[in-house]
């Protein structure tokens, strides 16, 4: 009992070592099957991966989404709000283009200053409309439900369209857009 | 590789992401969408993204962080902001942020941030184990550090002298970072490790005792008590010194991922001080926990045991079959375990659960099936880089699959594009002429207007803002003056049509600001027009210009193809030889654990039956001494 006691012991000393994790123990597994060396060999491989997504979008993008239709639309929250997304819908010329459900990860990202891309897609040059609803949840409880629309001209250059998510009003929330 | 953006990189440390209205809004919202998305833990996401915000120039770039670097020093409300280092490291490639680190380093940057820079490098080499070169990046750093960076400075260099063997420095620096409520409990854990290390046992077991005993409440610090109160449990149980060691042990909280080893050491504390009775308690809460553990398994024996010590036979003997059931049903689903492990179906689990290659996602790797009796095996830093791997290799597949995809759905396009292409071209060069005919007209038009504004002035051509009325009557009466002029007495006539041509006159002349500008609409109108026919020209151009080069896209599209179907297969083979070892490693355990569960099976076994016969011999001896009894007179 005394030897199994001794070994527990410097186990637990090896894992409680430092705040930060302890050098690995060598494992029964050849040098260049080590997991370290093959993490190595896959970095080099999604270096070459993030490449060749690169070279494929920019062909995506030159054959979908020409400069003269493209549209971009996001959503932002400027400032951190006391509210939960729960979903979100977005309409271009009365026809629905996009919608969302938002989970926990996606609230915090937004909260956190992220910026999500909710449509990337193509509108003939000239006057459109665009309108967007939201139905969040207060944090002190109650459903709000809140929607906008905006009219804008589609020119020759890619559009970028901001949704931002902000405190306004009775409601607790007021949407407001940017455009470039 | 690519030059990554230097700028992008002065993100390096957390700054609040209010860009205000004077930075371009594409800047902000690519930047923003890569921070959303590298904030959900979908690096590769975001390093895709990072590609459009490269795109963006250099200087507006420089504009937004100037922004944001303005807005962190006022003191506004901080959210976190990842660098594209944070990002790439997220995504495990440390020799890329690695890479881009250094090429900041090379910049004429402030030293300010070419500190921040190498403080990330030096952290970089310390994850790797490199502590030469964390040591190389640490001593880039020069000029006057201000806290909390100064002390962020101070505790990596500790741990890499710690690390390098150089414990005297680490123990001094570590001695004055103590106190530093950033590093509580964790600065005094690792001095106490570092003591150790140096040879200094009992100075390192008290101060691993005033982390035993910290006040504290997060769970991070709850866990380090823990886990410091464990290992001078354990080291007071390997000298004999029982009563220290069930005062330690009994400090952790039974909730706590430490608790199992604690309550084993209790048992074994009570069962070495042979008061089996105090160890019952610990054994008991033990056996009810989490069957795949080996420590609660070792509990299945240690009770019965025990209650066969104090002569409670029926209740061991109750016990030991409850064990070999237990014993029994744990090799089952070894064997399962075995089997999925060795038939790659371990594997398939892990994608289809979409665990991602994170802590997070290692915690998640224990919920599978296989992992419950192999505990100890994914504790190991190793193993869960080498399941990382599994995972990321796993992601690229199915990445790699999409694109793979795209490209055939691309190459389906153009084929498409390329039957219409005549067609469209047609279409386009037809609606072309036409609006170059009507580009013409509307110049022609928009040129004699404009000839015609500049000729007008008050003593000059006023005629000519006469209205198409006041033409015609002026036409009329010239034709009456030419029939009138061949007339006897005529004067009367002649003095009526000069009156009449001198009212419209007259007006005109009154009228002139009012008609020019009216005229000078209608030419602004024109050149809108031409605008509107321009537009719809470079349209029509560029639909032209599209329909030519959509067989241009037929060479590239088939070159990504073939380099995606070799990195398929380079991730493939590279993916095999990872599951092999992955493999050999889990079989290696689960047949160990499968081996020590087969001797805790014969021994309950064995238990068992020796404590049927001790029974069985007490019964004999009842009867012998009832019979006795009997037989006395």
């Amino acid at each position: 009992m005394r030897k199994l006691l001794h070994t527990i012991c410097l186990l637990l000393l090896a894992v409680a070592s430092f705040a930060e994790p302890a050098a690995p123990p060598a494992q029964q597994t050849s040098p260049a099957v080590t997991p370290v060396a093959i993490d190595a060999r896959l970095q080099s491989l999604k270096q070459d991966a993030l490449k060749l997504s690169e070279q494929l979008s920019r062909i995506e993008q030159q054959l979908l989404y020409p400069a003269d239709t493209h549209i971009n639309i996001f959503v932002s929250l400027p400032a951190p709000l006391d509210v939960r997304l729960e979903s979100m819908r977005l309409q271009i010329d009365g026809k629905r283009v996009a919608s969302h459900l938002y989970n926990d990860n996606e609230n915090r990202a937004l909260q956190n200053g992220g910026v999500q891309r909710i449509y990337t897609g193509n509108v003939t040059p000239g006057k459109h409309l665009l309108q967007f609803e939201l139905v969040a949840q207060a944090t002190a409880g109650g459903e709000i439900r809140i929607g906008d629309s905006l009219s804008f001209d589609k020119g020759e250059r890619a559009a970028f369209i901001e949704v931002q998510i902000i405190a306004a009003g009775d409601v607790g929330i007021g949407l407001q857009f940017q455009t470039e | 590789m690519r030059q990554l953006p230097v700028i992008f990189l002065l993100l390096l440390s957390a700054v609040s992401f209010h860009v205000s209205a004077s930075v371009d809004l594409k800047t902000r919202l690519l930047v923003g969408e890569v921070q959303f998305l590298a904030q959900q833990q979908k690096y590769f996401d975001a390093l895709l993204r990072i590609d459009d915000v490269q795109l963006i120039s250099r200087q507006q770039l420089q504009r937004a962080l100037d922004e944001l670097h303005r807005e962190y020093t006022n003191g506004d409300s901080v959210r976190p902001v990842l660098s594209q280092a944070d990002i790439e490291l997220g995504y495990r490639m440390s020799q890329r942020a690695g890479s881009a680190i250094r090429a900041v380093l090379r910049e004429d940057i402030p030293q300010q941030q070419r500190n921040r820079a190498a403080f990330r490098l030096a952290k970089i080499y310390y994850d790797k184990q490199q502590y030469d070169y964390a040591q190389y990046a640490l001593q880039l750093i020069r000029g006057e550090l201000f806290y909390p960076f100064s002390h962020d400075v101070k505790y990596l260099q500790a741990r890499i002298n710690a690390r390098s063997g150089e414990f005297e420095d680490a123990i001094s620096t570590l001695q004055q970072l103590q106190y530093d409520d950033r590093f509580r409990g964790f600065a005094a854990y690792n001095l106490a490790h570092t003591l150790m290390q140096a040879g200094q046992i009992q100075d390192g077991l008290d101060k691993l005792a005033q982390v035993g005993e910290m006040d504290v409440y997060t769970e991070p610090l709850l866990s380090l008590r823990d886990k410091a109160n464990l290992v001078l449990g354990y080291n007071a149980l390997e000298n004999n010194e029982t009563d220290d060691a069930l005062l330690y042990l009994s400090r952790v909280r039974l909730k706590s991922a430490f608790a199992n080893k604690a309550l084993l050491g209790i048992a074994w504390v009570n069962m070495r001080k042979q008061d089996y009775q105090a160890a019952i308690p610990a054994w008991t809460e033990l056996q009810g926990r989490d069957a795949g553990s080996a420590t609660v398994q070792e509990a299945w024996l240690g009770l019965p045991y025990s209650y066969g010590k104090l002569g409670a036979y029926g209740k061991a003997i109750e016990l030991y079959e409850f064990a070999i059931a237990d014993y029994e049903n744990v090799l089952t689903d070894i064997e399962a375990a075995l089997d999925d492990v060795r038939s790659g179906r371990f594997f398939q689990q892990v994608q289809a659960q979409r665990l991602k290659a994170t802590n997070e996602g290692m915690l998640r790797l224990r919920e599978l099936e296989p992992m419950a009796y192999l505990d100890e095996l994914i504790a190991q830093p190793e193993f869960q880089t080498a399941m990382k791997n599994i995972i990321e290799l796993g992601d690229m597949q199915s990445h790699l699959q999409q694109w793979q995809d795209t490209a055939a759905a691309l190459e389906s396009l153009v084929a498409l594009r390329e039957q219409f292409a005549e067609r469209v071209a047609d279409k386009a060069s037809a609606a072309l002429r036409e609006v170059d005919s009507q580009l013409a007209r509307l110049a022609l038009q928009r040129d004699t207007l404009a000839d015609m504004i500049a000729s007008i002035t008050p003593d000059n051509n006023l005629r000519l803002l006469a209205s198409e009325e006041e033409q015609t009557l002026l036409a009329s009466l010239q034709q009456i003056r030419l029939a009138s002029e061949a007339q006897p007495d005529n004067d009367k006539l002649l003095q009526r049509i000069r009156r009449a041509s001198g009212v419209i006159d007259w007006r005109l002349a009154q009228q002139y600001q009012q008609r020019r500008a009216a005229l000078t609409d209608e030419l602004n109108e024109l050149n809108s027009l031409i605008q509107v026919q321009q537009a719809k020209r470079d349209r029509l151009l560029n639909k032209l210009q599209r329909v030519e080069n959509v067989a241009a896209y037929k060479v590239p599209l088939f070159t990504v193809k073939k380099q995606i179907a070799l990195l398929q297969a380079q991730l493939q083979a590279l993916s095999d030889e990872q599951q092999a070892s992955v493999k050999n490693l889990m079989a290696q355990a689960l047949e160990k654990r499968q081996a020590l569960v087969k001797q805790y099976l014969a021994t309950a076994r064995y238990e068992l039956a020796k404590n049927y016969d001790l029974v069985a011999s007490q019964q004999r001896k009842r009867e012998q001494l009832t019979d006795e009894s009997a037989a006395a007179p």
